[in-house]
């Protein structure tokens, strides 16, 4: 039993660069949080992608107004610029302010606004595989720069938070991602089981919804990892709280807890993980150490975020059509 | 500050030194030549059969590239985007060096491993919205220390739209009025980010309110590029952008072009340094006019495979050639009417009579189908040795044919890495070129002046156009 660990990271461009490093080698992956109040969190996690070696960088998006073409080609490229240290958080938008911002249509409620979240997924998913890995072959013999047969036209039909139409043809203009699929994160809330069941990784706020492990434990795939979303703790008290709390859980199916911690805090909290909170959980046995993790793989730690997570490599969409 | 490699010992103590160039024009010295860095592009101007060449996917590339320009002291690094990929003959042209990355996404991780370098890339407002590119920006700004750049074209084609839930149809007229409101309400959200970040904005084509949330940004405008060449193209310029990224790379158009555009400037109430023109041009060096001669054809052979050759007739002729040899003569067939080609512009207008040009030139140099493409496709704009190349490029922009060059290599990632090691101390011997980064944003690095408020753009700009007559008002749009 080894629990995974990932933090909020709030984009701020004076303490982020050294919580990230801080936490880079000791957390599994940061959440880089976006909610259209502060910088747009693809970018900053594109920027720390050079800054740090082994964390897992998972920004947040909200497909209900982007488009997912531009989604699927940021989050590959952020796989390639942080060499297959990518995850993609996804999320809805559903506030009038939120859509005032974009003023091309009404805000829409939740469920709508999963439903097409689910279905954004699944395009991005698409998009990804819609480069076959072997699909650039500069073949001297034919001038042929890419093998179009292994390019695929996603053809993808989708319905807005509104109920309106539209499609993505595909294929990518990015080549297949080096993770082939970076972990998809999607917060368990209530409504969007559709959109959870296309998720790698999930994670549920027992505290401030009606969703338990219990109901995610049954409901998902035994191989989808749920992470249980708690406060980061600022004292040492809260610390050896923390550590009885991850025993709980991981009995009770997490596989691991999000801490959530604010901006002013961040910095502060990711010195505390690294020097009491993991160090704590290694003593008690709850996660591995780095070093007994590069000795499960050979002498080095996975760097990639699948493998650190105990995902197993993503098989393309299209991997049928092509045998 | 990275110093230049061979300067310091071909800098002889009584040679003129550069002073540093932040408004561009200091009295007395020489026009300044600026220099940037292209990522190579999917057009065949690339080559990727060369042994030496990359990949065009992996950031090591991308981070050689913007490496190898901050060394030389270029002003940015630009990198193209193209948001479906091309069809021939109705499938996917596999010929194209294609497989590319987001354009802000790697734009922000190379502004981690950079300090001076702008950078710059091409979004296009129409299958994007104000606020998000307005954000992803200022985010690139704040990352970089005032380094971010926009190049904003305009893509109004349902063929490039069938990757999106955005885009549609507009006039031709509207396209440039709806990018120039694009520019406009980004330039409010900027504006407003240094104040409580409240705006709002109800114009024929966005209806947006909120907060912008990013905090004043360092450089306190991303700079825009435009690359448009019609007359509505340059008058869109001219009325919205700092700098134009233009095709007119030999001197000659290019003093036409710089004389036209920068004389519509005190129209619009800007100086003549408030907008800036930079060709994008190709290198060919050797350590002799000769051997940089047969380097510049060796490359023109590897810039038009065979396969290569018979693509670019078709698209002429807009049929299928499959079945001529490039070696041989040009198709003894006339062309068809449709187009075979999807996600390009089309630069010739008359295939009859660009053809029976072709023939005469095939026939009175004795050219077969592929020597006479390359002989029409590929030139290379400076060819020489380094010091014949610098006295070039010093003397462009001496007459005013460019402000700078936007320098195309055609290997990814080391194609610029002569150039700099080579050119630019010829340069810097010339008291042409800078030898140490100015302090301070892009802006600097290309000698604009301080941005200018988003209102200031829109009233200059409505004075210029109704001091003009209601016809060229209704072309300009």
């Amino acid at each position: 039993m080894s629990v995974h660990i990932a933090t909020t990271l709030t984009p701020d461009p004076t303490t982020g660069p050294a919580t990230a490093k801080t936490l880079d080698g000791h957390a599994d992956f940061a959440l880089v949080t976006d909610d259209f109040t502060g910088f747009d969190a693809l970018e900053y996690a594109s920027w720390l992608g050079p800054l740090t070696g082994r964390l897992g960088l998972v920004p947040e998006v909200r497909a209900t107004h982007l488009e997912p073409f531009h989604l699927a080609t940021a989050s590959a490229t952020l796989d390639y610029t942080a060499r297959a240290r990518a995850g993609l958080a996804v999320g809805i938008s559903t506030t009038p302010a939120e859509a005032a911002l974009f003023g091309r249509r009404e805000p829409a409620p939740a469920p709508g606004a999963w439903v097409e979240a689910a279905s954004v997924i699944d395009v991005i998913r698409r998009l990804w595989d819609s480069w076959d890995d072997d699909a650039i072959i500069r073949d001297r013999a034919t001038d042929r720069y890419i093998d179009r047969d292994r390019l695929h036209y996603i053809e993808a039909q989708l319905q807005d938070s509104t109920g309106s139409d539209y499609s993505v043809l595909g294929p990518s203009i990015t080549p297949r991602p080096p993770q082939g699929h970076p972990p998809i994160v999607v917060r368990a809330e209530t409504g969007n089981e559709a959109a959870r069941a296309a998720a790698d990784v999930v994670l549920v706020d027992e505290a401030a919804g009606s969703i338990s492990l219990e109901d995610l434990r049954t409901e998902l795939d035994s191989r989808v990892p749920v992470l249980t979303v708690l406060p980061a703790p600022t004292t040492r008290a809260e610390v050896a709280e923390l550590i009885g709390s991850v025993r709980i859980l991981t009995g009770r199916g997490a596989a691991g807890v999000l801490l959530s911690a604010s901006a002013e805090n961040q910095l502060d909290f990711s010195v505390r993980l690294v020097s009491e909170i993991l160090p704590a959980l290694h003593a008690a046995g709850l996660r591995e150490t780095p070093e007994a993790a590069a000795a499960r793989h050979d002498g080095a730690e996975p760097s990639d975020l699948r493998t650190r997570l105990g995902l197993a490599p993503a098989a393309s969409l299209y991997a049928d059509v092509d045998a | 500050m990275p110093d230049l490699h061979s300067t310091d010992q071909r800098r002889s103590t009584d040679k003129p030194r550069s002073i540093d160039n932040h408004a561009g024009s200091i009295p007395g010295q020489p026009r300044q030549v600026h220099l940037a860095a292209h990522f190579p592009g999917v057009n065949n101007t690339t080559v990727w059969s060369d042994p030496a060449s990359g990949s065009h996917i992996e950031f090591d590339s991308f981070s050689h590239l913007a490496k190898t320009a901050e060394a030389g002291l270029f002003d940015f690094f630009f990198l193209a985007e193209g948001l479906r990929l091309r069809e021939h003959q109705g499938e996917i042209f596999d010929l194209d060096v294609v497989g590319r990355p987001n354009t802000t996404a790697v734009l922000s991780a190379l502004a981690a491993v950079t300090k001076h370098i702008g950078l710059a890339g091409t979004l296009s407002s129409t299958f994007n919205e104000p606020f998000d590119i307005a954000r992803r920006l200022a985010t690139i700004d704040h990352l970089s220390n005032g380094r971010a750049a926009w190049n904003i074209v305009t893509t109004s084609n349902a063929f490039t739209g069938a990757n999106f839930r955005r885009g549609g149809y507009l006039d031709y007229a509207d396209r440039y009025r709806r990018a120039e409101d694009f520019i406009d309400v980004a330039r409010k959200l900027w504006d407003t980010a240094a104040g409580d970040g409240s705006f709002t904005h109800d114009s024929d084509f966005f209806d947006i309110s909120g907060r912008f949330p990013t905090g004043a940004l360092p450089g306190g405008h991303p700079v825009v590029f435009q690359a448009g060449d019609s007359d509505s193209g340059r008058d869109f310029a001219v009325g919205s952008a700092d700098v134009i990224f233009t095709r007119h790379s030999d001197p000659e158009s290019g003093r036409r072009f710089y004389a036209d555009v920068k004389s519509r400037l005190a129209r619009y109430g800007r100086t003549e340094d408030s907008l800036k023109i930079y060709p994008g041009v190709s290198i060919i060096l050797g350590d002799t006019p000769a051997e940089a001669a047969e380097r510049s054809r060796e490359v023109a052979a590897q810039q038009v495979s065979e396969a290569g050759a018979i693509a670019f007739l078709e698209r002429v002729w807009d049929r299928d050639l499959s079945a001529f040899d490039p070696n041989g003569p040009l198709p003894d067939v006339p062309p068809a009417a449709e187009s075979i080609s999807q996600g390009r512009v089309k630069h010739i207008k008359d295939a009859e009579a660009t053809i029976a040009s072709w023939r005469q030139i095939a026939e009175a140099e004795k050219l077969t189908a592929r020597e006479l493409v390359i002989r029409v496709s590929t030139r290379h704009s400076y060819v020489g040795t380094p010091a014949q190349v610098a006295a070039d490029l010093a003397e462009a922009v001496r007459t005013r044919a460019a402000d700078g060059f936007i320098l195309v290599p055609h290997l990814t990632p080391g194609g610029l890495d002569e150039v700099v090691a080579k050119v630019v101390p010829e340069l810097q011997e010339l008291g042409v070129y800078r030898t140490e980064y100015p302090d301070g944003s892009l802006r600097e690095n290309i000698g604009l002046p301080a941005a200018r408020p988003a209102a200031d753009w829109v009233e200059s700009r409505n004075r210029a156009r109704s001091a003009h007559t209601g016809a060229e008002l209704k072309e300009v749009g």
